[in-house]
């Protein structure tokens, strides 16, 4: 196993940070991390990398436990953390420099490599640059040494769209070397375009892992249809369509499973405007909650970032 | 390149005060030394020293001989000397761990395959060998100072005394490492490391007049340096050696306390 997570517990003081945590990445697939913010997916990355004990249970990394063998771990790790400090004074090379270093790699010429593609310049001091251009910076030094195994905590915020799309074809390419790789995320598109499989995560307690085509099934989205003229209210009593509100001419639903069955529904009628919301990852979240009685209504419980 | 070790990196980030301190102290010590025909040769200072009340040479530093080169650089630059460098000193130790958890870089580099006594460690090497600096600065603006003067003395003692600071400097180093393992604060570690190290000087000095403070003393690490002695004579070695096994225990009590801490990003 790439990650082996056995009754992983974390409390800071009355607080919880992960209770029991139990999970398996098998090498060479994507895996992704969701959860809401405070979910606890931070403090499982830094369990993973051994920055943080545990309370109790265990986690391994290739074998290796992540406590007791942390550095021959984190040898075979990258990570970007989610609040990620660089070293300001230095410019981008020379801190890539050091990091290569440190590792005693000699990886240079591939970092530049990403630099490029991400088109970022090395050569200004740190503390001048933007966010996305720290980020991207975080994101070659977890990549630049082809880790067999590559933790990455949000790794898009604060990147344009066209960084993105180039984040994503950089990971496809660390799968096609059969590397690993296990991040976090709340953005459904960038879920659903990238991982394997999934776990989600809700409270510091793993409500589900499955496969990304039994999330892409189960996953709601919001649809608002307005008609040119009244029509029947049963035109839309469906199966699948749910939480159904009516206003004048507009109809405001919920539906599960994919729109066929509406499209069809609907094209007896006049339809004026069709709306449909991208599902976000809030709704499967909640769809989850609601499956397992425990909607998310308080959260005091839960520790924030940290 | 400098940059690829962790020793390296630390080097380079004191490089600045190293120059910055070096130049200071090396003028100090050269103008105390073009002072001192002037000023420790004045009729009537000796006489004057003598007629401080014990309280009074004792916070000054009591030195006896302030009318010989040596006398005059033992009080003015040696007394002093451990002081000025451990203000750099407490300013780097407690930035190497609690400086670095609240900025959130020391979550970089523990990502990396790095041993956190590693880290101590050439971190600790790296403050050794900018305080050596220091101190040689303030050696070689002594030495230069001499011609000038028109004096005579060693320069190898000269150079030895200011150089024999390095150790006491270091337990105040160790105390400051120790507090930012702790507590996980610089600012607070530096308080503490700041307000330990004038209360150790106190300590030592007024254990001179007090004598319910005697026994005491030797708790302070300004207990093993005597600046007079080490000037005329060289560093002591037993008294080297103590502050060094002082300053081995705190880094490795630091290392303790660091290995059992949970690293946050912020």
């Amino acid at each position: 196993m790439a990650i082996e997570a056995r009754c992983l517990t974390k409390h800071y003081g009355k607080a919880v940070g992960v209770q029991d945590l139990s999970l398996e990445v098998k090498p060479g697939e994507i895996f992704g991390f969701l959860g809401p913010n405070g979910a606890g997916k931070t403090t499982t990355i830094r369990l993973l990398m051994g920055l943080i004990r545990p309370t109790r249970g265990s986690a391994r990394i290739f074998g290796l436990d992540c406590q007791r063998e942390a550095v021959a771990v984190k040898r075979m790790v990258g990570n970007l953390p989610g609040e990620l400090s660089l070293y300001g004074g230095l410019t981008g090379n020379q801190l890539l420099v050091h990091l290569d270093g440190v590792r005693g790699n000699r990886s240079l010429s591939y970092a530049r490599g990403l630099a490029e593609r991400l088109s970022i310049e090395l050569d200004r001091p740190i503390r001048t640059l933007s966010h996305g251009s720290k980020q991207k910076i975080g994101l070659i030094q977890a990549l630049m040494h082809r880790p067999p195994l590559v933790i990455l905590d949000e790794p898009t915020t604060g990147l344009d769209p066209l960084v993105q799309q180039e984040v994503y074809s950089i990971l496809d390419e660390v799968r096609e070397d059969g590397r690993t790789v296990f991040f976090s995320s709340h953005i459904l598109p960038e879920v659903e375009r990238l991982c394997d499989r999934v776990a989600i995560i809700g409270r510091g307690q793993l409500l589900v892992v499955e496969n990304i085509e039994d999330l892409r099934q189960r996953s709601t989205r919001r649809m608002e249809v307005t008609f040119a003229e009244p029509v029947p209210p049963q035109v839309l009593e469906l199966p699948d369509v749910s939480a159904l509100e009516w206003s004048g001419k507009t109809a405001r639903f919920v539906l599960r499973s994919n729109v066929d069955a509406v499209i069809k529904a609907i094209s007896h009628y006049p339809v004026a405007d069709l709306r449909v919301w991208e599902k976000t990852l809030e709704d499967v979240f909640l769809s989850y909650y609601e499956e397992v009685g425990d909607a998310p209504a308080d959260d005091s419980r839960q520790v924030a970032a940290r | 390149m400098l940059l690829r070790t962790i020793l390296g990196k630390s080097l380079r980030d004191e490089r600045a005060a190293v120059i910055g301190y070096g130049l200071g102290l090396a003028l100090y010590g050269l103008l105390i030394v073009i002072m001192f025909p002037s000023v420790g040769q004045a009729p009537g200072l000796a006489e004057m020293m003598e007629s401080y009340p014990p309280a009074m040479k004792a916070l000054v530093g009591e030195i006896k001989a302030i009318t010989t080169v040596e006398g005059f650089v033992a009080l003015e630059v040696l007394t002093w000397l451990p002081l000025i460098l451990a203000i750099f000193a407490i300013m780097s130790a407690t930035d190497f761990v609690a400086g670095e958890a609240e900025r959130g870089t020391l979550y970089l580099v523990l990502s990396q395959p790095v041993r956190r006594w590693r880290l101590v460690v050439e971190r600790m090497a790296a403050l050794t060998v900018s305080l050596l600096a220091m101190a040689l600065a303030a050696g070689i603006g002594l030495w230069l100072g001499l011609p000038i003067a028109k004096v005579e003395m060693s320069p190898a003692n000269l150079i030895a005394a200011t150089v024999a600071t390095v150790p006491l400097v270091l337990v105040i180093a160790g105390i400051s490492l120790l507090a930012g393992c702790i507590l996980m604060s610089r600012r607070l570690a530096g308080l503490i490391a700041a307000g330990l190290a004038v209360a150790f000087y106190l300590l030592n000095s007024l254990a001179g007049v007090v004598e319910q403070l005697k026994p005491w003393s030797r708790l302070s690490p300004f207990h093993y340096f005597d600046a007079y002695k080490t000037i005329t004579n060289g560093p002591d070695l037993a008294d080297t050696l103590t502050l060094l096994v002082g300053a081995f225990v705190l880094v490795g009590a630091s290392v303790l306390v660091f290995q059992r801490r949970d690293i946050l990003a912020d």
